[in-house]
């Protein structure tokens, strides 16, 4: 069996090990790869900071636990974008399974950072269920739809929602997502209601979403932990997703070494059979 | 970090490296994790629907006098006849209604808010900024007045004074050649009937030093917003494009043009001071990305015609379709890699910096209890 031969049947675990010695090399000796901002990115940034002081926003975490690697550094930065320009954070959530808490943890913990107050400055409404009635329904009256906020309290007794009613006070919708969510919220309430949004997606959905962008119907696009880290680099603070991309572009170059050397071998490995026919 | 914050870290660090096993080989640890998570995940979720639908949205109300809710209730209840198969049939009622209804609000949001736009995104040609100096202006005429007209419903937009100066948005710093003439913005000194028809033409002049490239256009606008209130909410009229919304472009030589826009202002026109914006960006079209763009739409389209054997014109262009298709597969196989990796690097991120950062204060607990 020639080598070529044996790098095609190369146990898979092999692999595995590969990339995990990849992942944790960064962490030793950082390599410091560059990281270039892409325009889906600078348009989307540009928005936010064109957005008036004290401006009512809607932060959307629709994503679950399991992609929180990915999504939650987006959250994080977009609240510190808005909380650094003072605007009022409004969170709600269409996912069941951890939705509020995540938004629960993150704004509490970059309030903290800004030293903004809950129910002046930010609030967390919660989760309810049948997200198309959910969209439809703010668009007539938040509070029908979330009475209370997440931890039940009523929405009248809150400050910052004396003034937003429904999406007409908001001017924008930074959503955050994992799932096909985020195609509702452009179709219904950018398309309905008109509110400018701008989508931070997984990197698995991130290229349907350039189509939005292109037809105008959101502001810019956030793909994976690589526009997190974009957008971490435009706000002058680097944090998680910035960290990360070391070691996403060492795994990268793996995976691309693997794929060549898999090409490779397949027609190195044709060619020795041919030989052997003749 | 507290005792209970270790154990936290402790009981994630055990699952992630348990799920992590089953890359090396099936085994029980592997399958204990994985049976907690599905056991969790649906445990949870019952408990959820139960509050936030059954008592929250069905059972309080109908306690608290909302007694028609029965009616969603019963078409729920209605459901659980699939488990009898005599009485199977009634859960097709309900079934009916979830489809009417999902159908008739996912028809209208789905095609205007999905299908038109994309559609239309596709069919017009798509245009850039001209990047360099030249590209884009943007001006604020403070102190437009709407005042009350002589007759009921009647309203007069002016603006105060002559303009003998205009001033650019300082935000958006005039650039290059493009600038408006001093003293040419105007509007027109009628009344507008709110209830009517009639409109009000809003023109001023603008100059461009340099000469209009191959394939390069301009992009006008008109706002009128709220008086120094930037916010785009209170736009009373946003974005007009040259061609849809009524924006008029003349040449009128020697890098001269003219803009001139017929506002109908609507019956809830407020009375007061507005500012009125000028908006001209230099634009140049992408033939080739439209080109490509058309292209790839019909071939792929063309590629999922299965009426007619793909041979002759029909195949070649079946064929291009596929080229499309597995490049958009290649763009989004690249992605699929990144947000697996991302996801291990958050995992990875999690067992170095959290669970590792508790060696320490473990080592320096037990320590403590030794001495």
């Amino acid at each position: 069996m020639s080598f070529w031969d044996q790098m095609q049947q190369m146990d898979r675990r092999w692999i595995y090990l590969m990339v995990g010695i990849a992942v944790i090399i960064p962490f030793i000796v950082p390599a410091k790869f560059p990281v270039s901002v892409t325009p889906e990115v600078q348009t989307f940034f540009d928005a936010v900071e064109a957005l008036p002081d004290s401006s009512a926003v809607m932060l959307v975490f629709d994503y679950y636990p399991s992609t929180m690697a990915e999504t939650t550094p987006m959250a994080v930065v977009g609240a510190r974008h808005l909380f650094r320009k003072d605007c009022r954070i409004i969170t709600l959530s269409n996912i069941p399974l951890g939705g509020p808490s995540l938004a629960e943890a993150v704004t509490r913990e970059v309030a903290a950072e800004y030293g903004k107050v809950y129910g002046v400055d930010y609030v967390n409404l919660g989760y309810k269920y049948g997200y198309v009635s959910v969209l439809k329904g703010m668009g007539l009256s938040i509070e029908s739809i979330f009475p209370t906020d997440n931890s039940g309290t009523p929405l009248s007794e809150l400050p910052i929602m004396d003034s937003v009613k429904n999406y007409e006070d908001i001017a924008f919708v930074f959503e955050v997502a994992d799932n096909a969510t985020a195609d509702y919220w452009i179709s219904i309430v950018n398309a309905g209601y008109s509110v400018p949004m701008g989508v931070g997606a997984t990197a698995v959905m991130a290229p349907k979403f350039y189509a939005f962008v292109g037809a105008g119907q959101i502001v810019g696009l956030l793909g994976g932990m690589k526009g997190a880290a974009e957008y971490e680099i435009l706000l002058g603070q680097p944090d998680a997703a910035f960290r990360g991309m070391d070691i996403q572009s060492l795994v990268h170059l793996l995976i691309i070494g693997l794929v060549v050397l898999g090409n490779v071998g397949y027609f190195m490995g044709r060619q020795h059979k041919r030989g052997l026919k003749l | 970090m507290s005792g209970w914050e270790i154990f936290h870290i402790w009981l994630i660090a055990f699952f992630t490296l348990a799920l992590f096993s089953f890359l090396y080989k099936d085994n029980p640890i592997y399958k204990i994790a994985e049976h907690i998570f599905a056991g969790l995940t649906a445990g949870y979720q019952v408990g959820l629907i139960w509050d936030t639908v059954i008592l929250q949205k069905l059972w309080d109300p109908m306690i608290a006098g909302q007694w028609w809710l029965f009616v969603p209730g019963v078409l729920g209840i209605l459901m659980f006849a699939r488990f009898w198969s005599k009485y199977s049939w009634m859960s097709r009622v309900s079934l009916a209604c979830v489809m009417g209804v999902t159908g008739g609000v996912f028809l209208t949001t789905q095609l205007h808010g999905l299908v038109l736009p994309q559609m239309q995104s596709t069919m017009i040609a798509r245009t850039e900024t001209v990047a360099g100096d030249v590209d884009a202006f943007d001006y604020n005429l403070s102190e437009f007045q709407v005042v009350e007209g002589a007759r009921p419903d009647t309203v007069l937009f002016q603006l105060t004074d002559t303009v003998s100066e205009i001033t650019p948005i300082p935000e958006t710093q005039e650039h290059g050649g493009l600038n408006i003439e001093s003293g040419s913005a105007a509007a027109s000194k009628k009344w507008v009937d709110r209830t009517g028809d009639n409109r009000l033409l809003l023109s001023a002049i603008f100059r461009d030093s340099t000469e209009l490239g191959i394939g390069e256009d301009y992009e006008v606008s008109f706002s009128i917003r709220e008086h120094e209130n930037a916010n785009r909410k209170t736009t009373v009229l946003d974005k007009a494009s040259v061609v849809s919304d009524g924006v008029v472009l003349t040449g009128l030589g020697q890098g001269r043009y003219k803009i001139e826009y017929a506002f109908d202002p609507g019956v809830s026109q407020a009375l007061g001071d507005y500012d009125l914006q000028f908006e001209v960006n230099r634009k140049s079209t992408m033939f080739l990305l439209s080109i490509i763009v058309v292209v790839g739409v019909l071939s792929t389209l063309i590629y999922f015609y299965f009426s007619h054997e793909h041979v002759g014109i029909l195949g070649a262009t079946a064929r291009v379709g596929i080229w499309f298709i597995m490049i958009s597969f290649g763009a989004h196989f690249g992605y699929t890699v990144m947000g697996r990796v991302s996801l291990l690097i958050g995992r990875v991120q999690f067992l170095v910096e959290d669970w590792i950062g508790t060696f320490l204060q473990i080592w320096d607990f037990l320590i403590s209890l030794l001495s």
